[in-house]
């Protein structure tokens, strides 16, 4: 997702672009504890930093609480490959993203192999679907990373229909997708056999993915993971919506993310930072102080500007007249906020019934509202997912996209194969080395 | 599904070396640029549909100016359409000729010979940043940085080394762009330049004044050293620190996860050099 986070982390990128004055943090550089630890006996991971679901989400984990991976491992750097699709129609504003990208890490030798799919709007290289990538290679699998469905890449160069967001579209693209990358693969490296993860919505489209796997056994999945998986995409998308309140307590989303970055400013600033790197901005978070209506709205900011430039892409590449005037071919040099904010007033139930149904309704005249939602929820699975031995759930119990009826669904329907960490948000703790040594466990057992 | 991959195409009829040669740079290439496949599968190609969405949230020209003005990420850019083409060059000249010469310098040269490289530019430009700290009126960093200009150049073997931050004097990355904003001179309007990237108005002026130093400076030196050839000296010393800078910035264009990255860089520049002249 490009949260706020995204933008400060920009800035810092900016920053050091511009100021030529980037250098890693050396190793000393005291942390300050944070409120709240349970501290653990010496030599044993501390307790999950962040106790409020919502800074867990925004902030993350910090890098003492992280997962250590063989240096061995970080030094192997993915390759990116692509696949372009003959005489495919490309909109000339997209003429740098019309081919599908992944990434990919090969063992040496004969392997398993591991998809990972990313969450909503993120790309094959996002930083989680990378560390998934190196903690999977570390125990010996082949990875690739697989750009979400959401991604305005995924549209542009592999989306079937030019659009996103409804699931049976998005995983059949997957599939397609996955079945191309398998066979480019196997043409160079020895694969035993194949598994699949992916967290946030990627987690969902995983579930899909081994469903009709285990009817069709192209892949014959060994292993599934679903990291943190929205039970129901709408409902978690309306939650996200639901937080941005144009005039909710201490003002609206724009407030809530000008507040943010002048923090930031007042931070760097007083603290008269020579460095910047992911230390500073944990210092940064820890010197916060927000209140959970200021989160909820950054939260749902993030889950917007995503959220838009899948709209956007969506329409460009449909010509559908939904935010760009229908018959327009944008060259590339046009300016782009005013589409950007056009498509950020959308909200994600306007995109459902006011572009998704209608089109879906084109190629399927008997689709209803319900019928549509239905087809993107875990609860359509439930059978499936009850009975599939190989399909194994992690995720946390504050996942702020869950409701408690839908946290005890996933335990009610994983049982034994599922576990949820009392802390950690939405994928928060994805980095933190409890999860995810769990997360190895649960795809190697 | 009907899927193909496509061969490359036969190697021409050339001399077996030639052939054997072109085949290594192409597999270089390759390798640089990523490998790409094509698939042939015509019900992915996205034929037009004629569908048009019910209800429409089309841009509104005429509120166009307004709304621009009111968002977060709204940036004085009087000359967009022409910044946005510069963009676009930038992004395929870093594709096509940057990307491959940085990735060809990291892998010819080890992490211990660039870092040295890297630390003796920086070390050249600490007399810019003497001097642009002095500008600024500021003495704590016209002290840092001279202490760090003596110990990197005296314990550092002539810059080779960063000893100053290992003992804790922090680099100040002072430009002149910077010392005019601290003068109150306003930014002005965002300006892409070609092969510099995201600048404005003020900092484009800072930016030649740093050119215009560092080949003073650089031309003192070169007389210092005795070299003849002041030409070749010059070009070698361009070519040296245009790679060794964009080896440093971890940015790579068009990985944002938007289409709307000229609009969030533009934003992040702007706010990232606000922040610099604060400090």
């Amino acid at each position: 997702m490009l949260s706020v986070r995204a933008i400060v982390l920009c800035c810092l990128l900016a920053l050091c672009a511009v100021g030529a004055a980037f250098a890693s943090a050396p190793a000393d550089v005291p942390v300050d504890a944070p409120v709240g630890v349970v501290s653990g006996a010496p030599g044993q991971m501390p307790g999950y930093p962040f106790a409020n679901r919502y800074k867990a989400t925004v902030y993350g984990t910090p890098p003492d609480y992280r997962y250590t991976l063989p240096a061995a491992t970080l030094d192997v750097v993915p390759e990116v490959r692509s696949i372009k699709i003959a005489e495919r129609r490309v909109p000339e504003l997209f003429w740098y993203c019309d081919a599908m990208e992944y990434s990919v890490m090969l063992q040496k030798r004969e392997a398993p192999l591991i998809f990972i799919i990313a969450g909503t709007g993120a790309r094959h290289n996002s930083s989680k679907v990378r560390f998934l990538q190196n903690l999977f290679y570390s125990a010996g699998y082949h990875t690739i990373g697989v750009s979400s469905p959401t991604h305005f890449n995924f549209i542009v160069s592999m989306s079937k229909h030019g659009l996103s967001g409804y699931v049976p579209y998005d995983v059949d693209d997957l599939h397609t997708l996955l079945g191309w990358i398998k066979s480019d693969v196997e043409a160079s490296a020895k694969v035993s056999g194949y598994s699949i993860t992916g967290y946030s919505l990627g987690a969902l489209h995983a579930a899909f993915l081994a469903e009709r796997d285990s009817r069709e056994k192209r892949f014959n999945f060994e292993k599934v993971l679903l990291i943190n998986p929205p039970v129901d995409l709408f409902n978690s998308a309306l939650v996200f919506d639901s937080w941005l309140r144009p005039n909710g307590e201490g003002g609206g989303p724009q407030q809530a993310v000008t507040k943010f970055i002048e923090r930031f400013s007042e931070f760097y600033q007083t603290n008269h930072l020579g460095r910047l790197d992911s230390e500073v901005l944990y210092r940064f978070f820890r010197s916060l102080d927000v209140s959970d209506e200021e989160l909820k709205q950054i939260i749902g900011v993030g889950f917007r500007i995503t959220a838009s430039s899948m709209v956007f892409t969506s329409d460009a590449c449909l010509d559908a007249g939904y935010i760009v005037p229908a018959g327009t071919k944008i060259p590339t040099n046009e300016p782009l906020l005013p589409y950007f904010i056009a498509a950020s007033h959308v909200n994600f139930e306007q995109y459902f019934s006011e572009f998704l149904l209608p089109y879906i309704q084109t190629r399927d005249a008997g689709m209803t509202r319900e019928g549509a939602l239905a087809a993107c929820s875990l609860l359509r699975l439930e059978g499936f997912l009850r009975n599939a031995a190989n399909v194994r759930l992690i995720g946390n119990e504050d996942d702020p996209i869950l409701s408690a009826r839908e946290v005890a669904f996933l335990k009610d329907v994983f049982g034994g194969r599922g576990v949820l960490f009392p802390l950690g948000g939405h994928c928060g703790n994805l980095q933190y080395a409890p999860f995810a040594a769990k997360a190895l466990e649960l795809v190697r057992r | 599904m009907n899927t193909t991959m496509n061969t490359p195409a036969p190697r021409p009829a050339a001399s077996r070396r030639m052939a054997l040669l072109a085949v290594a740079l192409l597999a270089a290439l390759a390798v640089l640029a990523g490998c790409g496949a094509t698939k042939t599968a015509p019900e992915y190609t996205l034929p037009p549909t004629g569908f048009r969405a019910p209800k429409s949230h089309v841009v509104d020209t005429a509120a166009v100016q307004q709304t621009q003005q009111e968002s977060m990420l709204y940036v004085y850019d009087p000359a967009e359409r022409t910044n946005r083409l510069v963009y676009n060059f930038n992004a395929r000249f870093d594709r096509a000729v940057l990307l491959p010469v940085v990735a060809g310098y990291q892998h010819v040269f080890p992490a211990p010979v660039r870092a040295g490289v890297s630390n003796a530019i920086s070390n050249l430009n600490e007399v810019p940043r003497l001097a642009n700290s002095a500008l600024q009126g500021s003495q704590t960093k016209v002290n840092l940085t001279l202490i760090r200009l003596v110990t990197n150049t005296v314990l550092g073997v002539g810059g080779l080394f960063d000893v100053a931050t290992d003992l804790g004097f922090e680099k100040q990355p002072e430009d002149f762009g910077q010392t005019l904003g601290v003068w109150g001179v306003p930014s002005g309007a965002y300006i892409v330049l070609p092969f510099y990237g995201p600048s404005n108005g003020r900092d484009t002026v800072g930016t030649v004044g740093d050119i215009v130093f560092s080949y003073y400076q650089m031309e003192y030196l070169f007389d210092l050293a005795g070299f003849s050839d002041h030409a070749l000296a010059s070009n070698v010393n361009t070519a040296v620190r245009a790679v060794d800078t964009r080896a440093a910035i971890p940015f790579r264009y068009y990985t944002t996860d938007t289409p709307f990255e000229y609009d969030i860089l533009r934003f992040a520049y702007s706010k990232a050099r606000f922040l610099q002249i604060l400090d």
